[in-house]
């Protein structure tokens, strides 16, 4: 049952945060010299970032926030000390249609398996059909991200398309797939 | 070698805004060259703002690869055709097709898929 008094941005453990300039470049640097977190987050070729180069991606992202009016994004940040611990956002997203793009990670390895991302996800999901009215969310994986496929699957995602090896790595190639939910499953 | 740009029925050009611009002003008023063509809401730009458009993504846009497509047989520009690299680490790319001209011709759209694979 959805209630105007219900928080958006609160969960058990984590809660969605704005960025912070003074304490979230260092940490998502550590991240990006994680090449297995950087593999599993991003499609494209991965390189690590300095902190100072992190702070000039939070700076275009915001002022693509501010231009383009069809992206959210939320730091993932841990209730009992405001940690950062990962990313939430929501994408590309066509009002026409209401369809948007969602993407997640939890950063540290440390943080992952211990049910945060479920949380994240949840209050991403809420957000695009409560706060958004999406009519639907796209999330698109490489099929080597087991542990993410599981997560969408529980949720109740369905497989939608399968671009066959679309990503090459490891001298190897992986199919690229894109699941959907609808308002109506979600709801459901 | 083999020629790259020319087919049986067409061919593949450059794109020049100024004429390019003035033949999507026209294609656009068929709502349904712009419903096929795209997914969001079908706006009606000015000449202006199209061919300002497309100078910008022209220098700016180094991922895509953008060609008119003109006829063999008289030259005329039928539409235009994109091969746009999302991801070059794994040869990932999207082909985006336009036919404008609306006059019956021979040519079909396979023919400028064929032209567009890489």
């Amino acid at each position: 049952m959805l209630d105007i008094h219900t928080p958006l941005f609160e969960a058990q453990d984590i809660r969605l945060g704005p960025i912070d300039y003074n304490k979230d470049p260092e940490v998502e640097s550590r991240w990006t010299y994680d090449s297995e977190f950087m593999r599993l987050m991003e499609l494209k070729p991965v390189r690590p970032l300095a902190p100072a180069m992190v702070k000039k991606g939070y700076e275009a992202l915001e002022r693509e926030i501010e231009e383009a009016k069809n992206l959210f994004y939320f730091t993932i940040r841990a209730r009992t000390d405001d940690r950062l611990l990962g990313k939430a956002v929501l994408e590309w997203i066509d009002w026409t249609n209401g369809n948007g793009y969602l993407r997640l990670g939890i950063g540290s390895d440390a943080d992952r398996g211990r049910g945060l991302g479920k949380q994240a996800l949840g209050l991403l999901l809420r957000f695009a059909f409560a706060e958004l009215n999406l009519f639907r969310v796209t999330v698109v994986l490489p099929e080597y991200c087991q542990s993410a496929i599981a997560l969408v699957n529980k949720f109740g995602f369905v497989e939608e398309v399968r671009r066959r090896r679309a990503i090459l790595r490891d001298d190897r190639a992986w199919d690229l797939l894109a699941f959907g939910l609808l308002r109506s499953e979600w709801e459901g | 070698m083999e020629a790259l740009f020319t087919g049986e029925l067409v061919r593949l050009s450059g794109v020049d805004p100024e004429e390019l611009s003035q033949s999507f002003t026209r294609w656009n008023r068929d709502s349904e060259f712009k419903r096929l063509l795209d997914f969001d809401p079908a706006r009606l730009h000015s000449a202006k703002a199209i061919k300002e458009w497309m100078e910008k993504h022209l220098a700016s846009e180094k991922d895509a690869f953008w060609f008119s497509i003109r006829s063999l047989e008289d030259d005329r520009l039928l539409g235009d055709i994109s091969l746009t690299v999302t991801n070059w680490g794994s040869g990932d790319a999207f082909v985006g097709l336009g036919i404008g001209d609306g006059k019956k011709t021979n040519c079909s759209n396979r023919h400028h898929q064929q032209l567009g694979q890489i």
